[in-house]
């Protein structure tokens, strides 16, 4: 099998910081990649490794296979989509994107030709002669993507594109980028710190804290099969409860509950169990899940999204997603509810 | 509002004082007495401006002026932009700041002091030719001073500092991503530089050249001072006729002609940039 981008155990420090350790990722061909982490995870030091602005303390990057040790960025068969976009203010929409392939020395009707197809292809027809300064967030993101993309760059790099725009137009273009990768089939990694975006576009998603690559992944993997603790807090939204000691085939939270979570050959630390893995009041009988009884605290009422809160006496508090459908409209703060958690859904970790 | 009136008095009156009083009634005093002959006769004459156009040597030093101070501000260009850009984008605000205050501390001395600074320097007997004697790469002083070259480092070194700041402050809103962008697309260092640097910096570049220009054309000390018998400035010209000849109002003519020859530059100056500033990146 054939990688479009292998990293080899790149790790990069400043001085005694360490930016990346062991980084290890191998991307196939029209892959959509995400990286996802907090501020200050080490992702944007990635890509700009990848990219050729800042070089490794140790490992390798090889695109197509080949070696890019000493290769500068503007020789690298990458391109980046800036944060900040960075878009040239001194020249109108046709010049941005027309920039890169004048300095690869593409022929001026060619040059003209790619230019006008790729402004096409992110639909902005008609805007050649529009000064950068009188589009819209949502139109300068597409020339910014244009103007990378005209390149035909082996790897698409873009670092948290859509940070800058306001939620509904963040969410457009999240639809947009993932169905303009599909029909351009150029692979693409994307940074961010958002988990939404990270698991709507992507075909994988690497998720990384301090440096690290805490697990590599499709979406539904890391959503339903959370390799570390890290990843389970991090991704999407989760009871966390610490753990105290194991009795047997039970786990015993800080506040006292005890778990039955059959099968653990290890002492947990932490344990979480997603909000929408409680089921309340469940019909017939329940096999294989935990079952307790808890009094409605709050009901949190966000539409789709509505939560209640139990706080079982002597307990932890747990978040619980509610179905929005007839059965449970009748629910009022104080009512007592049934709830039944399987436990393939109790995740365990040591930390 | 009446208060408001207040205040706007309080802070007009000085404003329009300072202008009336202090610039455009010495220049309209200055404008009458240019069209009169120096005999003190109560009539007006362009005999003042006929001897400019006249005497060979006044309009012939008036193009040499011009020309020369349009070729230093050029120079004070090529050299203030690298130091300009080093300053904001290579090295840390920290150092920078205190690079800042090295380059500054001629100011605070003044011109002349300045100014006899590089003659101690260039001199015949000066630092240079005194220790490039000592190590023995040359037998006799090398004629360093009273000459264009010397006359060009004193306007330079006066004036160059009023290039950079504002070139420094344009710079400092160029993000940092569009530099990196630029080279991501595939462009060298110096494509960077013509494309994106340069047109980033031009307002800047704009303002630091016309005060420079001014300087550099109304300077009297460093021509006196360090340049030689070639190199004389219309600005000695001028001093001559008031201070030798006394006659002020030969004088008040050539000061007038600066004025406009000034102004006439600089209007071309905007006109063409104003230009440029559009078509930059064709």
């Amino acid at each position: 099998m054939d990688y479009i981008l292998e990293l080899r155990d790149i790790s990069k420090y400043f001085g005694d910081f360490v930016a990346s350790k062991d980084i290890n990722m191998l991307v196939k061909e029209g892959e959509f990649i995400s990286v996802l982490g907090p501020s200050g995870c080490g992702k944007t030091t990635l890509l700009r490794m990848i990219a050729g602005f800042m070089e490794e303390s140790e490992g390798d990057i090889l695109i197509k296979g080949k070696s890019m040790k000493g290769v500068s960025p503007e020789k690298r068969p990458v391109n980046i989509v800036f944060q900040s976009l960075a878009l040239f203010p001194m020249m109108d929409v046709y010049e941005n994107v027309v920039f890169g392939l004048k300095r690869k020395k593409t022929g001026k009707e060619e040059a003209k030709a790619l230019a006008l197809d790729m402004l096409h292809r992110v639909g902005l027809d008609g805007f050649e002669k529009k000064k950068i300064s009188e589009l819209s967030g949502g139109q300068k993101q597409r020339v910014a993507i244009a103007r990378s993309l005209v390149m035909k760059p082996t790897i698409l790099l873009l670092d948290e594109p859509l940070s800058a725009l306001d939620r509904k137009l963040r969410e457009h273009m999240k639809v947009e980028l993932k169905e303009l990768q599909k029909e351009i089939g150029t692979t693409f990694i994307y940074i961010t710190h958002d988990q939404s975006e990270a698991l709507v576009m992507s075909d994988r998603v690497a998720v990384m804290n301090k440096g690290l690559i805490e697990q590599l992944d499709t979406p539904h993997n890391l959503y339903n099969n959370p390799a570390t603790g890290f990843v389970a807090g991090f991704v999407g939204d989760n009871n966390r409860f610490e753990v105290v000691s194991r009795e047997g085939e039970q786990v015993v939270t800080k506040k006292g509950w005890h778990v039955t979570k059959p099968g653990l050959d290890f002492d947990p630390t932490v344990m979480y169990i997603r909000p929408e893995a409680f089921i309340v009041n469940p019909e017939g009988e329940v096999l294989d899940s935990e079952v307790f009884e808890a009094q409605i605290n709050t009901i949190l009422f966000d539409g789709a999204n509505t939560k209640i809160l139990v706080k079982p006496e002597g307990r932890d508090e747990i978040l619980i997603a509610l179905p929005q459908n007839a059965r449970f409209q009748a629910l009022e703060e104080g009512d007592m509810i049934k709830v039944a958690v399987a436990y393939d859904n109790i995740k365990c970790y040591k930390e | 509002m009446d208060s408001n009136k207040k205040a706007f008095y309080f802070l007009f009156i000085p404003v329009a004082l300072w202008l009336f009083l202090l610039i455009i009634f010495p220049h309209i005093d200055l404008f009458l007495s240019s069209f009169k002959p120096n005999s003190g006769e109560d009539t007006y004459t362009l005999e003042n401006y006929a001897i400019f156009f006249s005497d060979s040597i006044y309009w012939k030093t008036f193009i040499n002026t011009t020309v020369y101070a349009i070729g230093v501000t050029l120079l004070a260009f090529v050299v203030s932009f690298p130091i300009a850009f080093y300053l904001v984008k290579v090295v840390s605000p920290k150092v920078s700041g205190f690079l800042m205050l090295l380059l500054l501390i001629p100011l605070w001395i003044g011109e002349l002091v300045t100014i006899y600074g590089w003659v101690v320097l260039l001199g015949e007997h000066g630092v240079i030719n005194e220790s490039l004697m000592f190590i023995g790469l040359i037998d006799h002083p090398l004629h360093l001073i009273y000459n264009n070259f010397s006359m060009t480092i004193g306007l330079l070194y006066m004036s160059m500092l009023f290039m950079i700041i504002p070139i420094m402050t344009t710079m400092e809103s160029l993000d940092d991503a569009m530099i990196e962008a630029a080279s991501d697309l595939g462009a060298s260092k110096w494509t960077v530089f013509r494309r994106i640097v340069i047109p980033h910096a031009m307002p800047g570049i704009i303002n630091g050249s016309i005060i420079v220009f001014m300087l550099v054309i109304g300077d009297y000390v460093a021509p006196n001072i360090l340049g030689g018998k070639s190199s004389l400035w219309f600005t000695e010209q001028i001093y001559s006729q008031f201070l030798s000849t006394f006659n002020w109002n030969q004088g008040a003519a050539f000061g007038f002609l600066l004025l406009i020859i000034s102004s006439v530059t600089i209007w071309m100056v905007l006109r063409l940039s104003g230009q440029k500033l559009d078509k930059v990146g064709d």
